[in-house]
């Protein structure tokens, strides 16, 4: 039996109808189209997936599409104010800190979740908070750097 | 007079490990050596790329070479 | 090639076209189309690492009625037809089938077998177990020692060694031996004063793409079929599909979706035709997924390989001799990159006597496939261990010991050409006067220092750029792009246009948008791609010349073409790139330049890395403390993608010499198929990573262009050896330095 979901997503009321055994990861790319959330091995490995769920960082692939229910949650879509980026995005711009770009999503989300957590990171505090988030492309050189740049710009901005 | 050099594993078929040759292209190259040493098949030397002074050419079929060149075949580059 | 050439747009930073749709989600890449009516597709992949097939029934599946589709190797009738026609690719298009679909035997844990499609991906890996295998299981080969042992269980019965100095009788899990040689090597030997002679060996390592292979598929029976999938080569996607289906290319059309990483790994096929045969049977689009078990399992990682390196040198520093052997694992299938191994082994060094065997080896382990530089890190690991031991006992600094023998002009490579202009002088001094080779060895650290060849290659690419009313313009080039090559392409054209990078837009098109190009690897593209685009670029130079001059009522020799400006030279005329455009319609209708090449005299790339580390002797445990990588590059289009590939391959590197591994049970069955248990390197477990760029042009590229994608996967596993060995006071001869390993050691000293 699916069960009827309302939730909100990017500040948007949603409703879905999911089956038990599906992940959010699961009911945002296939059933909603919301692909900008990624998969890189469904198991919490990677962060791939990472969303915001009720103001904590969590894998979407790890939490259940019911568990959505009533909650606000924040994809990677929601992060820039519609052709406006976020500074977090325009810093990995700059460093050039994605090549494929597949882990960008990820990062970009949780990047977000450090810094509303900890405006002034170090950089190993950023390193240890982005342990999660699995880069195969960059060495995570570019990454942290634009991290560090945009947590010192958004001091600055606020 | 081109020098064609052979490595160790194209030495076996050709049977000595280099020679000069008249040819001037790729094309003419393949028969004078397949002509003049019979071990030295097509089948053994058209999967492999053409060496011309140091430079790798993949696909030799349309290139040519100074009569003074240095050759050697080689086995094409796979990519990564 | 002017290399005080100044230059506007190359060189620069600029922002990669296709960031914007990255950093905010919008980019697509394999797993995220879906279409009206689409079904899923699932595999069944062996339990067994080697087994017979006794039976595969697919009756029961068939009669279910959530089942849409069935798959097997029997859907493959015609690879032998057109294997046939095929020639000499025969063997190859062979084992690809038998890869994509075991037949008859599965050769490795995870082969897969059969394949259904249902309404959703959950029914149709549900159904799965309605397929009933019966195996008979078989002893497997799961390292080089078994493999070659009298007594080994044999792959494939009619596998016979090619190479041998006599024609082999018997059937052998070798499937070829090379042999290189340069010189007198006994006399070499003979001639030194000093010689290391060790053992090494490397592990079966993934290329660990963050993004795992997925299709989808639409087979159309009156137009060309549709493949979406993220490859680095679609050309070669579907020309391998067209084979394995017997279709004509013209009936196929692959658009390559953005890539999630690649690094060599997809470059074959594993799910597309899989797809397309459910497709066919379905009438519906399907879409399939590799799961990252699957990945770990079913695609191709990296050979695991066995080095026997010998060494002898004078004690004033002269390299006399060096000699390998090479045993390079394939996998289930023939075909390792024991050939590249053997050519780069000894490639940064100028020596007169060499000798090199290279074996390439079946086992009960998944076909391995390109990653990054394929076959060099293995054997220059080995090489430039060895390299550095044989430094220390004459007590020559690693630095002087490379410089007194390393490659230059002119040097008789072991494989046949002698060097052009390359760079690893440049780089070892580089090194030598970098902050990082300077400052003092901290306590408790080891710091090592390698040096890694890769050749680079040129190849077919092709690419048209078209440019509207207004002077803006499209790149279409076919080259996926991996790790932010539009942006290159755009700043190339941009150079040679003399307009604004942004108003170029550089698209990868599909297979039926622009002609052939061959597959993204062996650090091509910005060469090879490149080389093309600058050859279209010029093409439009020439026409807006001739348009211009038709409008001054001039000849095209009277007009001059510089900056983006056309300029009377025999008046005050100027028009710009867009007013030429603006008025293209009266002067003859719209311009497009094209250029289709197949690009000769791609330069080779060296590298130089110093890495140090602290072992924590209680816990065997490893820490990157400090690293730098420093890379001949020739010409850096972009400077920070060209950082990021020496990091990005630097780190890659360090994973593998410090933990990843594949770890089988002894009945072949991989035990850590997922990125907990195979561990990459996290963002905490590394220090910055700190990039130099050399720049020693290649004079066959118009802007001096060597490709920088791969050797920088080369050094790391000496380099981070050598560090290690140096911290524990121990020779390190195996990879990975997994804490345990490392303890083993430290516990034997005492
Ligand atoms: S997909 Fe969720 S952590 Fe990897
Ligand atoms: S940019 Fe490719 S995985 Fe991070």
């Amino acid at each position: 039996m699916k069960s009827h979901i309302s939730t909100t997503i990017n500040g948007d009321s949603v409703e879905f109808l999911c089956d038990p055994s599906q992940t959010l990861l699961q009911v945002l790319r296939n059933d909603l189209g919301m692909t900008g959330t990624k998969e890189g091995c469904g198991s919490g490995d990677c962060g791939a997936c990472s969303v915001i769920l009720d103001g904590e960082l969590v894998c979407a692939c790890l939490v259940l599409g019911v568990e959505a229910q009533d909650a606000a949650i924040e994809t990677v879509e929601g992060v820039a104010a519609h052709d406006q980026l976020h500074v977090i995005q325009e810093k990995f711009l700059e460093h050039a800190a994605l090549q494929c770009g597949i882990c960008t999503p990820g990062l970009i989300v949780s990047t977000k979740a450090l810094l509303e957590e900890n405006p002034s990171p170090t950089e190993e505090e950023a390193r240890y908070f982005l342990a999660g988030n699995l880069c195969r492309c960059t060495g995570y050189d570019k990454i942290i750097k634009a991290v560090m740049d945009a947590a010192a710009t958004m001091r600055q901005g606020a | 007079m081109a020098l064609v050099c052979f490595n160790a594993s194209l030495e076996k078929h050709a049977g000595c490990a280099n020679l000069t040759v008249a040819a001037q292209n790729y094309r003419a190259l393949l028969e004078e050596l397949t002509q003049r040493l019979p071990q030295l098949t097509q089948e053994v030397l058209t999967p492999l790329a053409l060496v011309i002074d140091g430079e790798i050419v993949q696909e030799p079929f349309l290139a040519d070479f100074s009569a003074d060149a240095e050759l050697h075949f080689i086995e094409k580059i796979a990519a990564g | 090639m002017s290399e005080a050439r100044e230059f506007k747009h190359i060189g620069q930073r600029t922002i990669r076209p296709d960031g914007f749709d990255k950093v905010t989600g919008k980019a697509n890449y394999g797993a995220d189309l879906s279409l009206p009516g689409m079904i899923w597709g699932a595999i069944l992949r062996s339990p067994h690492a080697h087994a017979n097939i006794k039976k595969l029934d697919v009756s029961r599946a068939q009669a279910s009625p959530d089942v849409l589709a069935i798959a097997t190797f029997e859907d493959f009738p015609s690879v032998n037809a057109a294997a046939q026609r095929n020639g000499s690719q025969r063997k190859d298009l062979m084992d690809t089938a038998c890869n994509i679909f075991a037949n008859q035997k599965v050769l490795y844990h995870g082969h897969a077998v059969a394949a259904i499609a249902a309404r959703s991906q959950a029914a149709a890996i549900a159904a799965l177990d309605l397929i009933d295998v019966e195996y008979e299981v078989l002893t497997p080969v799961l390292n080089i020692n078994d493999a070659i042992s009298a007594d080994a269980p044999i792959l494939h019965e009619t596998m016979m060694t090619q190479g041998l100095a006599e024609p082999a009788t018997e059937a052998s899990n070798v499937s070829a031996r090379m042999e290189l040689k340069k010189g007198d090597i006994e006399a070499g030997f003979a001639a030194a004063d000093v010689i290391v002679e060790r053992a090494y060996d490397t592990p079966t390592v993934h290329q660990g793409y963050i993004e795992p292979h997925a299709t989808t598929v639409v087979f159309n029976d009156n137009g060309p079929s549709m493949i979406w999938c993220p490859t680095q080569g679609h050309f070669d996607v579907r020309a391998r599909v067209a084979q394995l289906m017997n279709l004509e290319l013209g009936q196929i059309k692959v658009v390559a979706s953005e890539i999630g990483g690649g690094f060599g790994g997809k470059t074959t096929v594993y799910l597309e035709p899989v797809a397309l045969i459910l497709s066919k049977k379905s009438g519906r689009p399907v879409k399939m997924e590799m799961s990252r078990g699957d990945v770990f399992r079913a695609s191709g990682p990296a050979s695991a390989s066995q080095s026997r390196i010998k060494i002898g040198a004078k004690m004033d520093g002269t390299i006399t001799a060096m000699q390998a052997t090479l045993h390079y694992e394939a996998g289930a299938f023939q075909g390792s990159p024991m050939g590249p191994g053997c050519m780069t082994v000894f490639t940064p060094y100028d020596v007169e006597n060499l000798y090199v065997e290279g074996f390439d080896v079946v086992v009960n382990k998944p076909k391995v496939a390109a990653y990054r530089a394929p076959g060099a890190p293995q054997s220059e690991f080995a090489a430039e261990m060895a390299v550095n031991e044989l430094a220390k006992k004459i007590g020559m600094d690693p630095i002087e010991f490379r410089l007194k023998n390393a490659a230059k002009e002119g040097t008789q490579t072991i494989y046949g050409p002698k060097l052009k202009v390359v760079g690893l002088v440049a780089c070892l001094e580089a090194a030598k006067s970098s902050p990082h080779y300077n400052a003092p060895i901290p306590e408790n650290v080891g710091r090592g220092l390698a040096a890694g060849f890769w050749f680079n290659i040129g190849g077919q690419s092709s690419v048209i750029i078209n440019l509207n009313p207004d002077g803006t313009g499209t790149i279409i080039e076919g080259s996926p792009d991996i790790g932010g090559s539009r942006a290159s392409m755009q700043m190339m054209a941009a150079e040679i246009l003399g307009v604004a990078p942004s108003s170029l837009n550089p698209i990868v098109a599909d297979t039926e948008h622009v002609a052939y190009n061959q597959t993204t690897g062996g650090s091509r593209t910005t060469f090879a791609t490149g080389m093309a685009v600058v050859e279209a670029a010029e093409d439009i130079v020439e026409q807006l010349k001739a348009r211009a001059a038709a409008m001054w009522n001039v000849t095209a020799e009277q007009v001059d073409f510089t900056d983006g400006v056309a300029h009377n030279l025999s008046g005050e005329d100027q028009l710009t790139l867009a007013e030429i455009c603006a008025s293209a319609e009266k002067t003859g209708g719209q311009i497009s330049g094209r250029a289709n090449i197949n690009a000769r005299g791609a330069g080779p790339s060296f590298a130089v890395h110093i890495c140090d580390i602290k072992v924590d002797k209680e816990t065997g445990k490893t820490d990157v403390v400090r690293y730098t990588a420093i890379q001949d590059a020739g010409k850096a289009i972009h400077p920070s993608y060209v950082e990021g590939q020496f990091q990005g391959g630097a780190v890659q590197g360090i994973g593998w010499a410090l933990n990843e591994e594949y770890v089988y049970s002894k009945d072949g069955i991989m035990e850590n198929a997922g990125f907990l248990d195979y561990r990459i390197p996290l963002a905490s477990d590394l220090p910055e990573i700190e990039a130099i760029i050399v720049e020693v042009p290649n004079s066959f590229h118009p802007f001096g262009v060597r490709g920088v994608g791969e050797t920088g996967i080369i050094p790391p596993l000496a380099a981070v050896g050598t560090a290690v060995a140096e911290a524990i006071g121990q020779p390190i001869s195996s990879l990975p330095c997994s804490p345990p390993k490392i303890l083993k050691l430290l516990m034997a000293a005492h």
